[in-house]
């Protein structure tokens, strides 16, 4: 998750420096925003996410290493005005769904990470969450225009590059949903049930292509993202598991 | 009257006798047509050894027959008479215990003619003969000894008979008696108690023929009057030559037992350490009495007629005579003895149970299979408890009441355990590597049973102690399973602890067999079948709304065996 995070940083990055390229077919949406509960990711301050993270050698086999949790959460929250300035607001202050709302996602307490947002209108494929840019401390850096991380819903498998169009250096970084049919499973929170894990079916597994490497997502509107796996030249090298969650939404 | 006048006649001289013999004759069975009876060796037992430890019989003349017919009677009593010394005065006394009507012994399933019993017996070249038959129709609290109502068998044309003496059980029209409390018939019970020493009523240590008899007839009508057969009058009949009585009991040398001081007046009875009667006198100031007994234990209670009553236990030892007087008594409130023979108003019991059935547990199981339905798709199918046969053990509380109605109260428990660890393989999207996951699953089941239950149980007949029994059971029952799942592409390991405990009552019914042995102990053999009609959930305090709640299902058949010490409260009377 952190190389695909920092590849995201990367990304990001990279389209700071070229702020002035068009976005393209690339997923520059307009329009109102919908309502946080129909993200993919549940989008509230406070929201948080504890994983197993498991480390796997070039064979494929997993490491001595003793598995340790990743934290995400969602630190921070910004209004976006039509002029792309960020307001910082409480959760509190909220909801207003004729506003644009951007979000901090944050690992592991690092107090940087990627400013994502939802954006609910536009066509089916290219509603979803998006990257509108990072935060270090008190700083946040915008995208001219934000990029489609993780369409939301589709109605059948889409495909779309995380790349700035025009950056022939970059590498292309593509994303495509599998199946928003997927089944994952996680730890179970609760003990109304004797099975130690809870399946969860309606899942949208996400396929993220960047050379040699591929990365799966999982994800259910209901609890964000559950698994991940991350191969190279198709072994695996690391996966994470959702332990526990912590909603607001 | 006539009975008053041949015991003044027999008490005015004591004969004594030198050479003795005895023929006992005993038999259980009468035929097809008369139960067995169940005290003829008891009876054959008890006379015989009264016989040769206090009546100057010596054992080698005593001749016991038991079970036999006619034809080895015969034979015993003509061994009797070539055994008998010439020249001096010598003494039969014959013996019968069993069945008969007016006509015959009943022997099995020959019959032995009256008229040729009293052909023999007269016969029998001793100078006195004394026949003592304990035989007619009728049973005791319980059993009948006889088929249809006789004359007393042994009087007619008694005139005929010269130099015997004759003493039978019952009179015409009643029926003789067996005693479950006593363990003999009632009538040899208390002859036997006599020549102890209970029939002494001179107080000089012997129990004359006469004496005997009277103390056998004063107790066994007054013990036979409130039975199921009736009162029962012993009879007699008598023709001696010449004046005089005879001394059957000389107690005065060597005999071991209580010696029973001037002091002492009023009713005395004598328990054995099991309760069985072993002596029930009247006593009169002044006389000293001896009761001989064996080694033992004994309680010896005074009463007077005022309903007060003292109480005294001793010990007797081997050729030991132990003396008692009033002095050594102590006064007891009779409303709190628990007297033996009177009726039982009810019984409360403590025990412990043990109990082996089914406990069809598939319903639970196939919830616990619903709840890990989707580990199919890792390849894991567990499996959980479904064969809850098993046993219960635990306490309970018995009330019988008039020894019929039953109500029982019991804590019982069990546990039920099942350990397993179930593996699997999956594939993880677009690649074909194969990956292992498990699952562990560690299942309690803790069952507490409290179970209420009241029935009938049946006093008498062959059907005595059978009972039947209906009640509720009320199932607490705690159920716990820890999981563990691994698998290892995202090497996870989770635990789930689960638990849902609450209680179920269910209906039963049932029956089995109760007995009871020495006095306040019973053990009973039950079978019960419970009763549900569908598995369903536990009655609990905490449901939720998306919990799972797991289905039951206590039908199935146990059967029980419990033990129970019984504190009994009787009726006042004997």
């Amino acid at each position: 998750m952190k190389q695909s995070l920092r590849l995201i940083l990367s990304v990001i990055c990279a389209m700071m420096t070229q702020c002035s390229l068009p976005m393209g077919g690339s997923g520059v949406i307009g329009g109102h925003p919908i309502p946080e509960t129909e993200s993919i990711l549940p989008l509230q301050e406070g929201n948080r996410w504890i994983y197993r993270y498991t480390l796997f050698d070039s064979t494929g086999t997993k490491t001595d290493f003793p598995a340790r949790e990743l934290n995400l959460k969602v630190s921070r929250m910004f209004l976006l005005d039509s002029s792309r300035q960020l307001t910082r607001v409480s959760r509190s202050e909220r909801y207003d769904s004729t506003v644009q709302y951007v979000y901090g996602l944050e690992w592991d307490s690092s107090d940087s990470g990627t400013l994502v947002s939802h954006r609910g209108t536009g066509p089916v494929g290219l509603r979803g969450l998006y990257i509108e840019g990072t935060f270090r401390g008190s700083e946040t850096h915008l995208l001219d225009t934000a990029l489609l991380w993780y369409a939301y819903p589709v109605l059948t498998s889409g495909f779309w590059e995380l790349n700035p169009p025009g950056d022939d250096d970059t590498v292309v970084t593509s994303m495509e949903c599998l199946t928003k049919n997927g089944t994952a499973w996680m730890y179970r929170q609760d003990d109304n049930s004797p099975s130690p894990l809870l399946f969860i079916d309606s899942c949208y597994v996400y396929l993220q292509t960047s050379g040699d490497d591929t990365y799966y997502h999982t994800y259910h509107p209901a609890y964000g993202e559950i698994a991940f796996r991350y191969y190279t030249k198709g072994v695996l090298r690391e996966s994470y598991v959702l332990v526990s969650t912590s909603l607001y939404q | 009257m006539i009975r008053s006048a041949v015991v003044l006649v027999l008490c005015s001289i004591q004969v004594t006798w030198a050479a003795r013999f005895a023929l006992l004759i005993g038999n259980a069975e009468g035929g097809s047509e008369v139960s067995a009876l169940k005290f003829v060796d008891n009876d054959l037992k008890s006379v015989r050894k009264t016989l040769s430890e206090y009546c100057g019989f010596p054992k080698k003349q005593i001749i016991t027959v038991s079970g036999k017919g006619p034809e080895e009677v015969v034979a015993a009593l003509d061994r009797l008479a070539g055994m008998l010394p010439h020249g001096e005065d010598n003494l039969l006394l014959l013996y019968y215990t069993g069945h008969a009507d007016r006509d015959h012994l009943k022997m099995g399933n020959s019959r032995f003619a009256i008229t040729d019993m009293k052909k023999k017996f007269s016969a029998f070249p001793a100078s006195i003969r004394i026949g003592i038959f304990d035989a007619c129709q009728s049973g005791s609290f319980t059993r009948l000894k006889g088929g249809e109502l006789a004359e007393p068998f042994l009087f007619k044309d008694a005139d005929k008979i010269e130099g015997e003496v004759i003493l039978s059980s019952s009179s015409p029209t009643e029926n003789a008696q067996e005693s479950d409390l006593l363990g003999n018939s009632i009538f040899t019970f208390h002859f036997v108690n006599a020549l102890r020493g209970s029939g002494d009523q001179s107080g000089d240590g012997k129990v004359t023929l006469s004496e005997a008899y009277q103390y056998t007839y004063n107790h066994t009508v007054s013990s036979t009057a409130r039975t199921w057969g009736g009162v029962q009058h012993p009879s007699y009949r008598f023709r001696i030559q010449g004046e005089g009585d005879v001394v059957l009991a000389d107690l005065t040398t060597g005999a071991m037992g209580v010696l029973l001081e001037g002091n002492i007046t009023g009713t005395v009875t004598m328990t054995d350490s099991v309760n069985n009667i072993v002596a029930d006198l009247s006593k009169e100031r002044g006389s000293r009495m001896i009761i001989a007994l064996n080694p033992g234990t004994y309680q010896i209670m005074v009463g007077n007629s005022n309903g007060e009553k003292w109480r005294k236990t001793i010990a007797v030892a081997p050729k030991k005579l132990v003396p008692v007087d009033m002095g050594q008594f102590e006064k007891f409130d009779p409303v709190q003895m628990q007297h033996k023979g009177g009726r039982e108003q009810f019984r409360l019991g403590v025990g412990f149970s043990g109990s082996y059935g089914q406990l069809d547990l598939h319903a639970t199981a196939a919830g616990l299979r619903s709840a890990f339905a989707e580990f199919g798709q890792i390849g894991i199918t567990p499996e959980f408890i479904e064969n809850g046969d098993g046993g219960f053990a635990g306490g309970e509380i018995r009330l019988k009441v008039r020894e019929q109605v039953v109500a029982s109260f019991g804590i019982s428990l069990m546990s039920l355990k099942k350990n397993g660890r179930f593996t699997g393989t999956f594939h993880s999207d677009g690649f074909e590597r194969t990956y292992n996951a498990s699952l562990s699953v560690n299942e309690i089941l803790s069952l507490t049973m409290v179970e209420w239950g009241i029935g009938y149980c049946f006093p008498r007949w062959f059907i005595r102690g059978t009972v039947l029994l209906a009640g509720v059971n009320c199932y607490m029952a705690d159920y716990s399973m820890t999981s563990i799942s691994t698998d290892e592409l995202y090497d996870a390991v989770a635990k789930q602890r689960f638990r849902e405990a609450g209680f179920m009552m269910i209906p039963w019914c049932g029956g089995g067999y109760t007995y009871t042995f020495a006095r306040n102990f019973e053990v009973g053999l039950i079978a019960r079948y419970r009763y549900q009609n569908a598995p369903h959930p536990l009655t609990t305090s905490t449901p939720g709304s998306d919990r799972i709640r797991l289905d039951y299902d206590f039908s199935g058949v146990d059967v029980s065996l419990y033990f129970s010490a019984y504190l009994v409260k009787r009726s006042n009377g004997k």
